[in-house]
């Protein structure tokens, strides 16, 4: 009976000993067994970006006072920007009292990570690239009404002439908004920095002035062309099949390109969104334009070079 | 004696391990006396200047380049603060005022020298002016590299001109970044009483491809000169354009940063 109760107690040493065990290095166990998920599981995740550093602007502006910029292109004509203002959407404008406008909130804030994508092309080549991802938020996307996350921008352009006329040209975006842009770029392996994006600009109000300011006041003429409810959706390049890529030539021009589409990323290009202009409302001074939608717009290859000009 | 160590180390960690032990919370009473603020707020002002900042394009050898960056600014009322979502909260300053931001935009290659490329390839003529009389000649000597004939010497007889066309010259191509010497020496081969021995005037001038003059030595009154040169290695630098900045901003508001977790992405 003795025997008997020492071999059960044996045992059951033995197998506390081994359950200890278990509890101890299992853990160990389960992190040593952690294994990065492949391509194609990772093709099965969606609607996930990984962790992100946010930002949000919080009842900003920004208006300038003596402002000049000068850009000076060496061509004897520097162009010359005099005043600025960035404020919350209708706001009075600048010169009054102003305040800020909002940009993302903490549910959907401007957001930069590290983004990995794959695709499976036409001949059956998997395409995959990581890429760093700069986007602003989601918003309600295309065309948001909403003036949540709205802004008024300004900018006064002035060009003084040798005759001591000046031309001023205001370049006005009320109710402004970038909700739903994104850029995601990456080393390419040619050198050179490649990119994809889409630009989703969306503004109540675009207005061009132009005024052409005289000695005499009273001769001073102007331009206003306005377009109201304008909307402008541009997918720039493709991440996996169609990289925009910016790179310096030999000749040390500037190049930008957007990768022409080929048989094997037809099919995924045709598949993809197309960009689109709309404009709701168009003027030129008191002559109305009326409305002009541009649908479809798609960039099978777009080759941008500089050249110096002798 | 070992005995004697192992317990007094022993006494050691354990005494530290007591000390640990008497950290005491500071109560209510004392915390009342304690007054905080809520984050930090900053006035700065700046005064900065960098020669240049560029970005590669590897592995080719072009760059983006920012040069001659001057930033003159100031700005009061900016803070930093931590918000009950545990964001970190910029705010931005209620006045920046900018004297000076500017900066020139180039892309540019680094000195490697393609000799099949003419872009990449300097050459200077070297003009010798030593205004001497018929009798006189001038030698000039150049140290650090050598003439386009393969000589570092270069003769001739005086020249009494007031342009820069009438002189003798010789031609200097540059390839790589070289420190050159050229002296000059006017040289009086006449003894004679018809020679003045005016030996009065030396004059070295180097001159680039658009004619502009480099660098010069020597005047009226000197029998020799001599001129130490740097000649840049051939970078080709191409302007953009300059873009300067001035004036004042008045601003309101705050940015935040903050972890964002997994964004919800629909794109």
């Amino acid at each position: 009976m003795n025997t008997l109760l020492t071999v059960s107690l044996v045992i059951f040493k033995i197998f506390m000993n081994y359950l200890l065990s278990l509890i101890i290095f299992i853990p160990l166990s389960t992190l040593a067994e952690l294994i990065p998920i492949d391509d194609s599981g990772l093709s099965n995740v969606d609607g996930q970006n990984g962790p992100a550093i946010g930002f949000i602007w919080d009842d900003v502006y920004a208006t300038g006072e003596n402002i000049k910029l000068t850009l000076d292109f060496d061509s004897g004509i520097p162009l010359v920007f005099t005043d600025f203002y960035w404020v919350g959407h209708d706001s009075a404008r600048k010169g009054d009292t102003v305040y800020g406008g909002n940009v993302g909130s903490y549910d959907d804030p401007f957001f930069l990570n590290i983004q990995e994508e794959s695709i499976t092309l036409t001949d059956g080549e998997n395409l995959s690239r990581t890429t760093l991802v700069t986007a602003f938020p989601e918003g309600t996307y295309k065309g948001s009404d909403l003036d949540a996350g709205k802004m008024d921008l300004g900018a006064l352009m002035t060009l003084e002439h040798a005759s001591g006329n000046t031309d001023e040209t205001w370049l006005l975006f009320n109710g402004m908004h970038l909700d739903g842009t994104y850029l995601k770029s990456w080393a390419p392996e040619g050198g050179g920095l490649a990119m994809s994006g889409e630009l989703n600009f969306h503004a109540d109000e675009l207005t061009f002035q132009t005024a052409t300011v005289n000695a005499a006041p009273s001769n001073n003429s102007n331009t206003a062309w306005q377009i109201t409810g304008f909307d402008l959706y541009l997918p720039i390049g493709q991440t996996l099949y169609q990289p925009a890529t910016l790179t310096i030539s030999e000749e040390q021009q500037v190049i930008f390109e957007i990768a022409a589409v080929n048989s094997n990323t037809a099919a995924a290009f045709y598949a993809a969104p197309t960009g689109s202009v709309r404009a709701e409302n168009i003027s030129l001074n008191d002559w109305n334009a009326g409305t002009s939608y541009i649908e479809g717009i798609q960039l099978q290859h777009l080759k941008v070079q500089t050249h110096d000009l002798n | 004696m070992t005995l004697i160590k192992a317990i007094l180390s022993h006494s050691i960690l354990l005494f530290s391990t007591f000390i640990f032990a008497e950290l005491i919370p500071v109560n209510e009473k004392a915390l009342a006396n304690v007054s905080g603020q809520a984050g930090i707020s900053l006035d700065t002002t700046v005064d900065l200047t960098i020669g240049n900042i560029s970005y590669q394009q590897r592995p080719t050898d072009s760059y983006f380049m920012l040069n001659d960056i001057t930033a003159r600014y100031s700005y009061v009322g900016a803070t930093i603060d931590v918000t009950e979502q545990g964001a970190l909260r910029f705010g931005l300053p209620e006045t920046l005022h900018i004297d000076e931001l500017s900066f020139g935009l180039y892309n540019s290659k680094t000195a490697t020298v393609d000799v099949n490329n003419p872009d990449d390839i300097q050459t200077y003529t070297i003009y010798a002016d030593t205004l001497g009389n018929a009798y006189d000649g001038f030698t000039l000597n150049i140290s650090g590299t050598s003439l386009d004939n393969g000589s570092t010497k270069f003769s001739g007889d005086y020249v009494n001109s007031a342009t820069l066309e009438g002189n003798r010259n010789t031609k200097l191509t540059i390839e790589e970044a070289t420190d050159i010497n050229i002296s000059l020496t006017s040289e009086d081969d006449c003894s004679s009483f018809f020679c003045d021995n005016a030996e009065d005037y030396a004059h070295i001038v180097i001159v680039d491809e658009n004619g502009n003059i480099v660098t010069q030595a020597g005047q009226s009154g000197t029998n020799n000169t001599s001129l130490n040169y740097s000649f840049a290695s051939p970078i080709n630098n191409h302007f953009l354009m300059n873009v300067t900045l001035t004036g004042t901003f008045k601003m309101g508001g705050a940015i935040e940063m903050f972890g964002a977790g997994n964004v919800a992405y629909k794109r």
